[in-house]
């Protein structure tokens, strides 16, 4: 069953076929991407999963945003966010941004690295393939973009009220998102897919 | 009768893309992807009944979300309540009409727009629709892809609360609306997560004679 494939979107059958470096085949009938040759990519994905751990680290543990007015300081974490809603009681906006700012990319980097660091140095760990499987159902949840976004809102809107500085947390937190985007974009599941397969059974029934 | 996967009795594993023969239709029933354990279905399991019941759970959602306040600001023994329309006017009126229309694009547009053509395809599914089946899945990408970006509005809001909580000097809370709204966001994106884009291509081959779109073969890109 290895030299055919199905669209992701209308299920139609493909020949896969040898693609150049670089490229990807398009569904006949839909235009939907049916595989890619991405090249050589773990080592890549690897190294920009570890360093995004790091920054995920950092962001959130060293000073975000501080607020100043009228000799008033409001210092706050990645995390303020989430532990302010639940202090004001809205645990549901909490548990929302908790987990697409911060528990999602998290999960995601951990599930990865999980996956990568034991296939390239071929050993054999246990839930490899359920850590691939959660990549994909990770991916959509993880929203650091979007809270980027907010963050730049955020300061247009109160740059008028008061003094806002940026702390090391958020310089760390612009990096983050450059080595998430980069190591989900690099993240070729079918390949890795292969790999796994290759290096033998243990996570098979 | 197009070449699918389904009309050769194959399973596509939505974990990890291996087909592999569905030996049964019947629901009880649950195969496993041989090479990563997910539960195989043909079609996502009821799909359609699974979007509809979203799609109407934030319906019903988007009017408290755009009715109550979404923010409320205190600001010396003054309390201001903002929904997201009063807040949009609120930012062209202070002078930053470039980040009004990023909210208004964000926090009204975005989500409208999902609902509306989330019903449209759940119809064009529901009811056999052979209207211009490829620019529908083009559609449902899009979909899929803006839907993230409606939250922009609930970490503005979690943000401004946790950054301004100066006691009677200025304070900024969050309202119930933004519960509403969030739900309206996680809702649709979940309609759109249980939509399966295939069903729209299988009443194609269930239609009368209807001319097939060209079967050229794509370059790769």
């Amino acid at each position: 069953m290895g030299d055919i494939v199905a669209c992701h979107d209308c299920d139609l059958i493909h020949e896969r076929r040898p693609l150049p470096p670089g490229s990807s085949a398009r569904c006949s009938r839909c235009g939907g991407v049916l595989y890619r040759n991405a090249g050589e990519v773990l080592d890549r994905c690897l190294a920009l999963s570890l360093a995004s751990l790091l920054l995920l680290i950092v962001a959130n543990v060293f000073p975000f945003m501080d607020f100043r007015i009228g000799g008033m300081v409001q210092e706050s974490l990645m995390s303020s966010g989430v532990t302010t809603l639940h202090q004001e009681g809205f645990d549901l906006l909490a548990l929302a941004v908790g987990i697409t700012g911060i528990l999602a990319p998290a999960l995601l980097i951990l599930c990865m690295l999980w996956l990568l660091l034991p296939l390239r140095f071929g050993w054999r760990l246990p839930g490899m393939a359920l850590s691939c499987r959660w990549v994909s159902h990770l991916e959509p949840w993880s929203m650091l973009e979007v809270y980027l976004l907010g963050v730049i809102v955020s300061f247009v809107k109160l740059s008028g009220m008061a003094d806002l500085t940026l702390g090391p947390g958020s310089f760390a937190f612009v990096m983050l998102i450059v080595t998430m985007t980069g190591a989900v974009s690099a993240f070729d599941a079918p390949q890795f897919w292969r790999l796994l397969d290759r290096r033998g059974e243990g996570d098979r029934a | 009768m197009s070449d699918t996967a389904a009309s050769r009795g194959l399973a596509r594993c939505h974990d990890c893309g291996l087909l592999s023969h569905e030996p049964s239709l019947s629901p009880r029933d649950s195969a496993h992807c041989p090479r990563c354990h997910a539960v195989l279905h043909l079609r996502k399991p009821s799909s359609l009944a699974r979007t509809w019941s979203l799609l109407i759970a934030a319906y019903i959602m988007y009017i408290p979300a755009n009715v109550l306040p979404v923010s409320t600001i205190v600001s010396f023994g003054k309390a201001q309540d903002d929904t997201i329309i009063s807040g949009v006017i609120e930012l062209f009126h202070m002078g930053s009409p470039e980040v009004a229309l990023l909210l208004a694009f964000a926090s009204i547009a975005v989500p409208s727009l999902k609902l509306l053509m989330m019903t449209w395809l759940v119809m064009s599914a529901q009811f056999g629709w052979v209207w211009r089946p490829r620019d529908r899945t083009v559609v449902y990408r899009v979909v899929e892809a803006i839907g993230r970006w409606s939250m922009l509005d609930i970490f503005v809001i979690s943000l401004l609360a946790a950054l301004v909580r100066l006691d009677a000097l200025a304070t900024i809370q969050a309202g119930r609306g933004a519960v509403a709204f969030c739900a309206v966001v996680v809702l649709t994106m979940f309609a759109a997560m249980s939509f399966d884009p295939r069903l729209m291509w299988d009443h194609l081959d269930a239609a009368p004679q209807h001319p097939n779109p060209s079967t050229r073969t794509e370059e790769p890109a």
